[in-house]
């Protein structure tokens, strides 16, 4: 850390994402390092949201709009994962009724569609959990996109409330207020209501 | 608190994706990385690539930047000034069409030179916008068997809003300087592309014109209109180096895309007055051909942002490129070896 190095030409340091994508401006195979760092943790967040058929799409996606938005990368941002995650968020809630109707499916009949290598095996030896996973699934499902997206992003991706903040582009004290409200509806799906009975403003769950 | 436990538990069996499969993913990316596509929204820093100035704020920014220089309300070439874009660039296809050939031999390289001025945008506390001014000095085999080779030095930097150069941002201002040897291509349309493939570029607008659109890739088919992405690969083109012939068909294609337009007189990255056709030609941000006011011939590009938001404000100039020398040579710089730099032979062209 000696204060020298900061403008040292050449310091070799291991590289952060930001460096990474400035370097990809000039050289843009470079950029194949932000996937080889995040590929499979991305993959995994988008099967667990859409389903595993359309995980390969949307990681390919968010990787080619991030490689497209590369020159707009704030270089400030040592960490790419949050940008990442928000550019995957905003492509994934453009399947929001395919999502939802995944959740609903999934609370009805107990079974995830296209569900990635490991669920639908455990899933079905694990009832009493299964019963739990359909009244989560169900406020998952009644979530309004936008808590939804951050109850996610800070469960299923393990982003802190600031990282969604940063992903989402919001103020940290929205994410605090929206997951708030998301888990409150959790904690009431957990509290003992019958799935198949739960109501809410849009219920409509047959 | 059990709730986010449990959400978190919810299909928490999942398997990462296997590795094959995560490889025929990741070859999308890398597809696209080779396509030569820009980047979207703030323009790439390339020197190939063209950036500009035109509000208030931006001026003052080149100004700085270029020691001085204002933006001149005009051109001043002889006779009456172009009073459109399609006389502009009519004027300069005839410019470029009387000018001489470098034509280098194919173990040749040509020697190309710009001065650049490049924006990194930032939106957090730590690292606020700034741009750097660098020199590129390039040396690009004629016969594209070696990659070309960029030396880049950093001229200076300043911060967007004014203000002191932090020491972070020095740092990243420094990434990239230097001297290496950049990807090799051998598609015209592509960034490094040989001498040897632009010569082989149609010399008449309409198949030049075919040529540039049957390189739009599906990124760009997706977001862009295809005048958008043949202005896009044109102005790409435009500064590299081109037989005379085929830079004149340039500038005569993008005379037919409806929607260029004079912006006026501006002062290229180099300081030189010019005199700059625009074409909006992203969502968010238009590209400027840049010509000399007097003699017409291509100073440079550059690009402006025209979108929303104020990261960066609207008429920022997110690049500028000028090219200030273009000229043949036999051999890299000195103690540069071209050991282990090679390029496959180009197929078909």
């Amino acid at each position: 850390m000696k204060s020298d190095a900061m403008t040292a030409v050449g310091e070799v340091l291991p590289s952060s994402d930001a460096e990474e994508i400035e370097r990809s401006w000039r050289e843009p195979e470079r950029f194949a390092v932000l996937f080889d760092r995040y590929g499979a943790q991305l993959h995994r967040y988008a099967a667990r949201r859409l389903g595993d058929g359309e995980a390969d799409d949307i990681v390919a996606e968010t990787f080619l709009v991030a490689f497209r938005q590369r020159a707009g990368y704030d270089l400030g941002r040592a960490e790419a994962l949050p940008w990442l995650y928000g550019i995957a968020s905003n492509l994934i809630r453009r399947h929001r009724r395919a999502e939802v109707s995944r959740y609903r499916t999934f609370v009805r009949t107990g079974v995830l569609l296209d569900a990635a290598v490991g669920v639908a095996e455990r899933a079905v030896e694990r009832a009493s959990a299964q019963m739990s996973g359909r009244r989560l699934a169900q406020a998952i499902a009644e979530l309004p996109t936008r808590d939804r997206d951050v109850l996610l992003l800070v469960a299923w991706a393990d982003l802190s409330y600031e990282q969604v903040a940063d992903a989402l582009g919001l103020p940290v004290g929205t994410v605090r207020s929206r997951l708030h409200r998301a888990r409150t509806r959790v904690k009431r799906a957990l509290g003992g209501v019958n799935p198949t009975s739960v109501h809410d403003q849009k219920g409509d769950i047959k | 608190m059990n709730d986010l436990h449990e959400v978190r538990e919810l299909w928490s069996e999942a398997a990462e994706p296997s590795a094959a499969r995560l490889a025929a993913v990741r070859e999308r990316l890398l597809e696209e990385t080779r396509s030569g596509e820009q980047p979207d929204g703030v323009r790439v820093r390339r020197p190939r690539r063209v950036w500009a100035i035109r509000t208030a704020v931006a001026g003052t920014l080149v100004a700085a930047a270029t020691a001085g220089v204002v933006v001149l309300p005009s051109g001043d070439g002889p006779g009456p000034a172009p009073a459109n874009a399609a006389e502009l660039l009519t004027r300069a296809a005839a410019a470029a069409g009387d000018g001489r050939d470098i034509e280098p031999r194919p173990g040749q390289f040509v020697y190309q030179e710009s001065t650049a001025l490049e924006l990194a945008t930032g939106n957090d506390n730590d690292t606020a916008p700034w741009f750097r001014k660098v020199r590129y000095q390039q040396w690009q085999r004629a016969d594209g068997a070696v990659p070309v080779y960029r030396r880049t030095t950093l001229l200076g930097v300043v911060p967007l809003r004014g203000g002191k150069v932090s020491s972070r941002t020095m740092q990243l201002a420094r990434i990239d300087t230097g001297g290496r040897f950049l990807p090799c291509a051998s598609q015209p349309t592509e960034p490094n592309a040989p001498y040897a493939a632009h010569a082989k570029l149609p010399t008449d607008p309409a198949p030049l014109r075919s040529a540039l659109a049957a390189r739009v890739d599906a990124g760009q088919r997706a977001e862009l209109t295809q005048d958008q992405a043949v202005w896009v690969n044109l102005t790409g083109l435009v500064s590299a180096p081109t037989p005379s012939k085929v830079q004149a068909a340039l500038f005569t294609v993008a005379r037919q895309i409806k929607g260029a337009r004079l912006s006026g007189g501006t002062t290229d990255a180099a300081g030189r007055p010019g005199l700059a056709v625009t074409f909006d030609a992203r969502p968010g941000e238009r590209e400027d051909l840049i010509f000399d006011a007097k003699t017409y011939r291509l100073l440079g590009h550059r690009s402006v942002w025209t979108g929303a938001g104020d990261t960066p404000p609207s008429g920022t100039t997110t690049g500028d490129v000028a090219v200030t020398k273009t000229s043949v040579v036999d051999s890299l710089p000195a103690g540069v070896s071209t050991s282990g730099h090679t390029c496959p032979a180009a197929s078909g062209g």
